[in-house]
């Protein structure tokens, strides 16, 4: 088992170490400062190179890496004293498999994110801007299947026409009763009649006007008349406006005697029969629709406030945790008034035609913060 | 018989010791001065694949300021020279400290890490000094991803070079007390790698972070 002395060189040699190499005391020191001259020498020349002319721009930072892999050479050799020779092997390999890994990391991510960077929207069309979501409130629901829905009259009148009955499979916004509403018929009427009036008045004033343009005009007195009219008319056109859109408003009320089907899915209950006498009451309601199993709904609690700016129809978004934030188009389907200033619930329903939302997902919709 | 069985197991033993049998190199097993160096240079290489990390991380993130500073309006080319001079100038006195303990002087030895250990105190003050006066102009590592990157990756170097010193401190109390003992010898070997190994990392992080990031 002896070692003979000329096998000394076949030996493994311990990193950083030199004592196999039994090099003196002075041969030691010079391999230092071998070492820190090169490298003091590399080190000013990449802090020199890094801000002078005297290279292309763009190909400084391939002379810095090359520097530095020069640098990094010169610390392996003079300073770890780490060789090609056969004491070395283990130390090379090892060297060698850590060098190969630091590639794969560094070159690997780089190359990665680069691509990944390409692939991206720039930054200003990405969802869900940080700045934004400071100015929402976000309220979250469980995801229930939707319940039956109740549908009252929203308007006093008498059931004219039913087009639905027990068991109609029916799609939504499907017409299912008209109601002859006479109060809103009156409504439209009135501010028909009104507009007319106002109109009628404006065609008077303005042939007055034109009469008394028309004449040869003598004296004060016929120009200060020419100004009232004028004055008269302007007042008349800017009466015009107003009056027509309380028309507008009106028209738009008539909506309220259609009763239309919430959702798709089939009637489950019918309260009402034709000529009947109906009146804006939910705790009446004239159908009970039964949404199909493809839709789905959630209950979100939200300040009075808050609640109180959403319309029953209105467009909701609202993401679900468990889908990677994915989000779903939904609707408010009622909101529930809030009493005495406690949070008011509102029930948003959505299609759910691919089955992708789940009973027990999480639903966040997201409101306008006051 | 004994003797031919005897003679039989020593030559067993000679083919063993010439043989490239698993476990042994050429010549017998190594000595425990090369298995706890070469043990300590893969703890080292493992390190620097950590570091690697780092790296990438950074030279991802390196635009990532979001409207903040980027590293042309950060960093000073000059306290970055000082630092890295302090660290190559340990690392060459950290290498006579080893030439000292291979030869057996104590106060050359003692000297050696001393300086060693003044260098890297004043490259770790030099740092602390402008990493403060980044945090103060509001360029702290909550700022950016960048910034976030950088003070992760740099950080880390200097909490190594930290680690360090201490254990510097702690390598001259040893040395002082126990003396040139095998186990001492191997502690300051350990020790070398280690110094050398973070002006290694150095290198890197002044190239990469300080003059090609410092560019943008």
């Amino acid at each position: 088992m002896t070692v003979r002395s000329e096998d000394h060189t076949r030996l493994d040699v311990a990193p950083g170490a030199m004592d196999a190499k039994r090099e003196s005391v002075r041969e030691g020191v010079e391999s230092y400062l071998i070492g820190l001259a090169l490298s003091a020498l590399l080190t000013a020349a990449a802090f020199y190179f890094a801000q002078s002319q005297w290279i292309w721009g763009p190909s400084i930072p391939v002379a810095l890496t090359v520097l530095a892999v020069a640098q990094i050479g010169v610390h392996l050799v003079f300073f770890l004293h780490l060789t090609t020779g056969p004491d070395n092997v283990n130390n090379a390999l090892a060297l060698a498999f850590g060098t190969l890994i630091v590639a794969l990391v560094i070159g690997g991510t780089l190359w990665i994110m680069y691509h990944m960077n390409m692939n991206m929207p720039p930054i200003e069309r990405m969802p869900t801007p940080v700045a934004e979501v400071a100015r929402h409130r976000t309220a979250t629901g469980v995801i229930e299947t939707a319940s039956a829905a109740p549908v009252a009259a929203k308007v006093a009148g008498v059931v004219r026409a039913l087009t639905c009955d027990v068991g109609t499979r029916v799609q939504r916004g499907q017409l299912c009763a008209t109601i002859d509403a006479p109060a809103l018929d009156r409504a439209v009427a009135q501010s028909e009649g009104r507009l007319r009036t106002a109109q009628e008045r404006v065609k008077h004033d303005q042939a007055a006007l034109d009469a008394a343009q028309a004449r040869p005009q003598r004296g004060a007195g016929a120009k200060r008349r020419i100004e009232t009219l004028q004055e008269k008319v302007g007042r008349d056109q800017r009466s015009v406006a107003p009056l027509q859109q309380e028309l507008d408003a009106a028209k738009a009320k008539l909506a309220d005697a259609r009763i239309v089907a919430p959702t798709d899915g089939v009637v489950l209950l019918r309260n009402v029969e034709p000529g009947q006498a109906v009146t804006p009451n939910l705790e009446q309601p004239i159908f009970l629709f039964a949404p199909d199993a493809t839709t789905v709904e959630f209950r979100v609690s939200l300040p009075g406030s808050l609640a109180a700016a959403l319309k029953p129809g209105e467009k909701v978004v609202f993401t679900v945790d468990q889908l990677q934030e994915q989000s779903f188009d939904g609707e408010i389907f009622r909101v529930a008034p809030a009493q005495s200033g406690e949070a008011a619930e509102v029930v948003v329903t959505a299609s759910n035609p691919r089955a992708a939302l789940k009973p027990g997902m999480k639903a966040t919709i997201r409101t306008p913060a006051e | 018989m004994t003797a031919t069985a005897t003679l039989t197991l020593r030559g067993a033993a000679r083919l063993y010791a010439g043989a490239e049998a698993p476990g042994h190199g050429e010549g017998g097993p190594a000595s425990k001065r090369v298995i706890v160096g070469y043990g300590f240079w893969i703890f080292l290489l493992s390190d620097i694949v950590m570091f690697s990390a780092f790296f990438a991380a950074h030279a991802v993130l390196q635009s990532a300021t979001d409207g903040g500073p980027s590293g042309g309006d950060l960093f000073h080319r000059q306290a970055v020279a000082i630092e890295t001079a302090c660290l190559l100038f340990s690392s060459f006195t950290c290498g006579l400290s080893a030439v000292g303990a291979e030869a057996r002087r104590m106060i050359w030895t003692q000297a050696a890490l001393f300086v060693t250990g003044l260098l890297g105190l004043a490259f770790l003050l030099l740092e602390l000094r402008e990493f403060s006066a980044m945090i103060a102009a509001d360029a702290g590592p909550q700022r950016s991803a960048f910034l976030s990157s950088f003070f992760a990756l740099v950080g880390c170097h200097g909490a190594h070079v930290s680690v360090g010193l201490l254990w510097l401190g702690t390598m001259m109390a040893q040395l002082l007390v126990k003396g040139f003992r095998a186990d001492i010898q191997r502690r300051l070997l350990c020790f070398n790698l280690f110094w050398h190994m973070l002006d290694i990392v150095w290198v890197a992080i002044f190239t990469l972070v300080y003059l090609v990031g410092g560019a943008r």
